[in-house]
C-alpha cells in the first residue's frame, strides 16, 4: 500500500513537472543566396602635361605627370592609343600635331611617335612601352585582381633639330586614350 | 501508535488527491508556438563591385501565438562549409555541389536586415556561426510578411569567378522562438 501510494505520488510529481515545466517553440527556415560578380575593370588616368619643355636632339621623358589608377575583380590589360581627338590631322596617328590653342592646324607634327611606358609593380602588373599608333597598344598587363591599385607612366617623345619651332602660340598636342579590359 | 500510523496513512493517501485537485485548478501549460518560413532563394545575386550590393526579393512569413517571439539569423556552415568562413560567401561548384577546396571568399560578410512592421521590430546582423535577432515580436501575429534586406559588399579584390559553374553561396538559416 505505501509503495502504491509512493508510485502514485512520483508519478504525480512527474506530471506535474513535465505539464508545468516553461517550453520554447522554435522553427527553422533556410534561404541559400548564390551569385558571381561580373567582370568588371574601373581606370582612372589622372595628370595632364602642359607646356612641356622639349628639347630638340633629346628624348624628353615625363614621368611624374600622368598616374594610372586601375581596379579590377578579374586579369586585365590596359591599352593606349591615339584616337585623333578633336578632329586630329589625319596621317599623324600617335605624333604631336599642331595646335593653335583651339583647334588642330592643317599640317604640322613631329616627327615621332610619342611613346607611353607603362610602370611595373611586383606581382600586380607587367609594363611595358609603346609606341603610340592609331590602334590599341597594351601598356600594363595585370597579374592579379586590383583594388586601387596606381602606377606611373612614363612620356617621352623625341624631338629633332628638324622638328620645326612651331610659330605664334601654337603648340604640339596629342591626347592619348587609356583603355582598360579585363581578360 | 495505532493513531500515527492511521494519520500517516491519511496523509499519504491525501498527497495524491491534493496533487490531483492543484493540478485540475491549475490547467496544463500550453507551449507557445511560433512557425517561421522564408520565401526563397536568391539564386542570381546581382553583385556589383564597388558597391553594397542590396536584394530585399525574399521575406520572412511568421505565425506566433505569442507576442513575444523573435527571429534570428546565422550561418550553419551547412554543405560541409568551412566554419572559418562563416558569414561570407564562398566559392561554391555548382557541378559538384560542393565548396571548393581553397575557395575564393569574399572579404565582407553578408548583413541581414529585417524590416520594423507592425507586429515586430527589426533590426540588422551582420551574419555569423551565431543566432542574432533580426525581428523582436511585439504582438500575436498570423502569417505575418516581413520584408527581408540581404546586402553584400563587393569590392574589385573579390575575384570574379570563371570557372563554368562555379558562384558564390552561402545558406542564411532562420530560426524562431517563442518563450
Amino acid at each position: 500500500m505505501k509503495i502504491n501510494v509512493l508510485v502514485i505520488i512520483s508519478l504525480m510529481v512527474v506530471m506535474s513537472a513535465a505539464m508545468v515545466a516553461p517550453v520554447m517553440a522554435a522553427t527553422t527556415g533556410t534561404s541559400v543566396i548564390t551569385g558571381n560578380p561580373g567582370a568588371l575593370i574601373d581606370i582612372t588616368v589622372t595628370g595632364s602635361i602642359s607646356n612641356w619643355a622639349l628639347v630638340a636632339g633629346g628624348a624628353n621623358t615625363n614621368s611624374t605627370a600622368v598616374d594610372l589608377t586601375v581596379s579590377s575583380n578579374k586579369l586585365w590589360t590596359v591599352a593606349v592609343k591615339d584616337a585623333m581627338d578633336d578632329t586630329k590631322i589625319p596621317g599623324t596617328q600617335g605624333k604631336m600635331a599642331n595646335w593653335t590653342g583651339s583647334a588642330y592646324a592643317t599640317s604640322g607634327n613631329l616627327a615621332a611617335a610619342l611613346h607611353v611606358t607603362g610602370a611595373s609593380v611586383s606581382t600586380k602588373t607587367t609594363g611595358a612601352d609603346v609606341a603610340l599608333s592609331g590602334s590599341d597598344q597594351t601598356i600594363e598587363t595585370g597579374l592579379d585582381v586590383v583594388g586601387s591599385e596606381q602606377m606611373d607612366i612614363t612620356i617621352g617623345q623625341a624631338v629633332a633639330y628638324t622638328d620645326p619651332t612651331l610659330p605664334g602660340s601654337n603648340v604640339y598636342r596629342i591626347i592619348v586614350t587609356f583603355t582598360g579590359s579585363v581578360t | 501508535m495505532s493513531d500515527c500510523f492511521q494519520r500517516s496513512r491519511a496523509i499519504l493517501l491525501a498527497i495524491p488527491v491534493v496533487l490531483l485537485v492543484v493540478l485540475v485548478c491549475a490547467g496544463p501549460v500550453s507551449a507557445a508556438t511560433i512557425d517561421i518560413s522564408v520565401s526563397g532563394n536568391i539564386p542570381h545575386m546581382v553583385l556589383t563591385p564597388g558597391s553594397s550590393n542590396q536584394n530585399t526579393s525574399v521575406h520572412l512569413n511568421v505565425t506566433s501565438d505569442t507576442a513575444t517571439w523573435t527571429v534570428s539569423v546565422k550561418d550553419a556552415s551547412d554543405n560541409s562549409k568551412p566554419p572559418s568562413y562563416a558569414g561570407r560567401m564562398v566559392e561554391w561548384n555548382g557541378t559538384s555541389s560542393a565548396y571548393v577546396a581553397n575557395p575564393a571568399v569574399f572579404g565582407a560578410n553578408m548583413t541581414v536586415t529585417g524590416a520594423t512592421v507592425p507586429g515586430s521590430s527589426g533590426s540588422s546582423a551582420t551574419l555569423s556561426s551565431v543566432d542574432q535577432i533580426i525581428e523582436t515580436g511585439t504582438a500575436i501575429v498570423t502569417s505575418l510578411e516581413i520584408p527581408l534586406t540581404f546586402a553584400q559588399t563587393v569590392t574589385y579584390t573579390d575575384p570574379h569567378l570563371t570557372v563554368p559553374n562555379h558562384v558564390y553561396r552561402i545558406v542564411v538559416t532562420f530560426t524562431g522562438a517563442a518563450p
